[in-house]
């Protein structure tokens, strides 16, 4: 019994190392690049592991890209659940990189360390849900709901059955932005089209969920899907394409997920925005305080509007046709939204408008 | 109607996988092992599935690589038990390093994102020629592929297992394996083949997820149906007979949470379903006092006793005292002496 126990205990300990190994060699290999003591440095915190084909990855790629055009270093932290991000935005802070980017953390931590040390920079590509910032924070709000009424207004010119519907992650403002703005969208291409919710409880991650919700569109008649539902939005992919169905990807350029089946993206540029944060603060720009950014800032935005051509390409000729006929109207829709001849209803910050309530939503 | 019918087909695709995972918790169960690595076998079917399914560009060798992979970490947890491990403790263990392994390997091998999609199509659905015309039958049998029925022969299957000889062995073994290794059963080869085959089966039940319905693996893709599987192996009081309604309670009550939202029941209501009904069934369960002794006894089993110990010294007292020092346990022989009086 004990030489089997000490063979399980020695086991667990060189499990244990090569987990620590396989950490601390990342970790190092990061480090060195932020040795050039001229260069700005910026630190990226993000609250899960990189690759969920959403905003991480999106803040991933901003940083990249500040390295490319900027010439700055720095390295990704990543902070797996809310009890370890406190801890981890204090140990980066004594790294005294020139800005912290820290998008979706819990703000309660990171408001907490910012306060404590005000001499070091804070930027929020997106999403703290707060009323104030303290000086030495700034925090960009995404609006999507112009950009989703875009993708809405392609949805409705597209659609045959006149029936679209959205998978959405679950019923909150947040989401909620992105769906009365696309609603708006599609009732302005086609005034009798119907548009159908449905909400997933909060699974974000379960696509076997998201493609039975999609189903059940696509059974009712329903033939495009707006899928904002993070990996459940996979599942709404694969529905589509096993009907025969079309849909609408979010966040990040998903045309190519389903080739010929997502048409479009309505896209959150997280990457931009946090190339924007580490940009205005290498330079001595960085004013604290809320940005609230969205279409005419080009962060959020359609991805044809980024040359992708993959529904154009690949899509089945008799709508891929209409394309670029759409994308010049949508081009116009863009320029009037920015001009403010159009509004869009924003579920999010302006539910009481009269654009909202011309959309059904009840502020 | 037909809103109905393509109700109940996509609750039976919903059911899928959450059949599987209580089979598996169920044959554990009967072999006297509290079986909370149930989820980590999903997971790791899931992955294993679709990397081997992709890898031969064959649906069928992925499904068999990952009832393997669940078979794996069934022997694993056999092993564990031999050498006297707290199952309990493993299990959660396995269950946390399975889902970082796989988003692991998804980083350093797989191109690092937190979607695998290969280029491979999901298992065809299962076409009945004639049946598939007819008004109801057609779109009830729509979309199922061969691991959905495969789930409803399992039930039978293990349901005349039960009744042949060597299931009689393995539920002796469960509910007494002092007595059955009296009377020469071999115990722990036993357990050992139980965990082995509800590790495949749920296995199977993960591979239905990314191989046979999505053609893609996601982080985290089990999305709890080990847990709601054995919640639903408790709720049939690990009977094969109950099996297949208990499963049916979830998964028809997710797929109800999502088309109930077609015809404008508010959402907020409709959400609450699939919780709701994982609050009932174990409300139901915990009123049981029957079902109560049995998960009692099966902790107590899987965590406390230690078989090979005990029988290399056999204690002064019957088994059943002498394990039970808790409180929960205390509460058997009360019960007992009531009983007597009467």
């Amino acid at each position: 019994m004990s030489r089997s126990r000490k063979v399980l205990v020695a086991a667990a300990a060189a499990a244990c190392l090569a987990l620590v190994a396989g950490c601390s060699s990342t970790g190092s290999a990061s480090s060195t690049s932020a040795t050039d003591a001229d260069a700005f440095t910026y630190a990226l915190i993000t609250p899960g592991a990189a690759g969920d084909g959403g905003f991480i990855d999106s803040a991933i790629a901003g940083t990249e890209l500040a390295e490319s055009e900027l010439g700055v270093t720095g390295r990704v932290v990543e902070a797996e659940s809310v009890s370890q991000q406190e801890g981890v935005i204090r140990s980066t802070v004594a790294t005294h990189p020139g800005i912290i980017v820290a998008p979706g953390l819990d703000p309660d931590s990171l408001l907490a360390v910012a306060n404590e040390n005000p001499d070091q920079l804070f930027g929020v590509p997106s999403d703290i849900f707060v009323d104030e910032l303290p000086e030495n924070v700034q925090a960009f709000a995404i609006n999507v709901h112009e950009s989703s009424y875009l993708g809405g207004y392609v949805a409705g010119s597209l659609s045959e059955t006149k029936k679209v519907g959205a998978v959405l992650g679950i019923d909150n403002p947040g989401l909620n932005q992105f769906f009365y703005g696309y609603k708006q969208g599609v009732l302005a291409a086609c005034p009798d089209c119907t548009v159908t919710p449905s909400y997933l409880n909060g699974e974000f991650s379960d696509p076997s969920v998201g493609q039975e919700a999609a189903l059940a569109l696509y059974q009712d008649g329903n033939d495009i899907v707006f899928a904002v539902a993070g990996l459940s939005g996979q599942g709404v992919f694969t529905a589509a394409t096993q009907e025969g169905k079309y849909a609408i990807g979010v966040d990040s350029d998903q045309d190519s997920d389903a080739p010929g089946t997502v048409i479009v993206s309505v896209m959150k540029r997280v990457d931009q925005t946090t190339y924007n944060l580490i940009e205005a603060a290498k330079n001595g720009e960085f004013e604290s305080g809320f940005v609230s950014a969205g279409l005419a800032d080009g962060v959020s935005g359609l991805s044809w509007d980024d040359g992708s051509t993959v529904f154009a390409d690949e899509g089945p000729e008799a709508l891929a046709s209409k394309v670029p006929a759409l994308k010049t109207e949508v081009d116009d829709l863009k320029q009037q939204i920015i001009d403010g001849s159009i509004e869009v209803c924003d579920a999010l910050n302006d539910p009481s408008s009269d654009a909202c309530a011309a959309v059904g939503l009840e502020g | 109607m037909n809103a109905f019918v393509d109700f109940l087909n996509s609750g039976i695709r919903l059911t899928t996988p959450i059949l599987f995972a209580a089979i598996a918790s169920m044959i554990s169960a009967r072999a006297g092992v509290l079986n909370l690595a149930i989820e980590s076998k999903v997971l790791a079917g899931a992955f294993v599935g679709i990397l081997v399914a992709a890898g031969a560009q064959n649906t069928t060798v992925g499904v068999v690589a990952a009832a393997g992979a669940g078979a794996v970490i069934g022997l694993l947890l056999a092993f564990a038990d031999r050498l006297g491990v707290d199952l309990v403790v493993l299990a959660i263990g396995l269950n946390i390093l399975v889902l970082q392994l796989t988003v692991y390997l998804m980083r350093s091998y797989l191109g690092g994102v937190g979607t695998f999609s290969p280029d491979l199509d999901p298992i065809p659905p299962i076409v009945f020629p004639g049946l598939s015309e007819l008004p109801v039958v057609g779109p009830l049998l729509a979309r199922l592929n061969w691991i959905v029925y495969l789930g409803f022969v399992l039930v039978v299957l293990v349901a005349l297992f039960f009744r042949t000889r060597s299931g009689r062995h393995l539920i002796a073994v469960g509910e007494a394996p002092i007595a059955a290794a009296s009377a020469g059963l071999p115990v722990a080869r036993t357990r050992l083949w139980a965990l082995v085959a509800a590790g495949a089966i749920a296995g199977i039940g993960g591979a239905y997820l990314s191989v046979g319905d999505l053609g893609l693996f996601t982080r985290n893709m089990s999305g709890d149906r080990g847990w709601i599987g054995i919640t639903a192996a408790l709720l049939a009081l690990n009977r094969p007979a109950f099996i297949l309604p208990a499963a049916g309670v979830f998964g028809f009550a997710s797929a109800a949470s999502i088309r109930l939202q077609q015809i404008d029941v508010p959402a907020n209501l409709t959400q609450f379903i699939p919780q709701g009904a994982a609050f009932v069934a174990l409300v139901l369960v915990g009123i049981r006092s029957t079902s109560r002794d049995d998960l009692t006894r099966l902790w107590r089993n899987s965590s406390r006793l230690r078989l090979r110990k005990r029988l290399r010294n056999p204690p002064p007292d019957p088994a059943r005292a002498s394990s039970a020092p808790s409180g929960a346990g205390s509460q058997t022989p009360d019960e007992h002496d009531r009983t007597t009086h009467h």
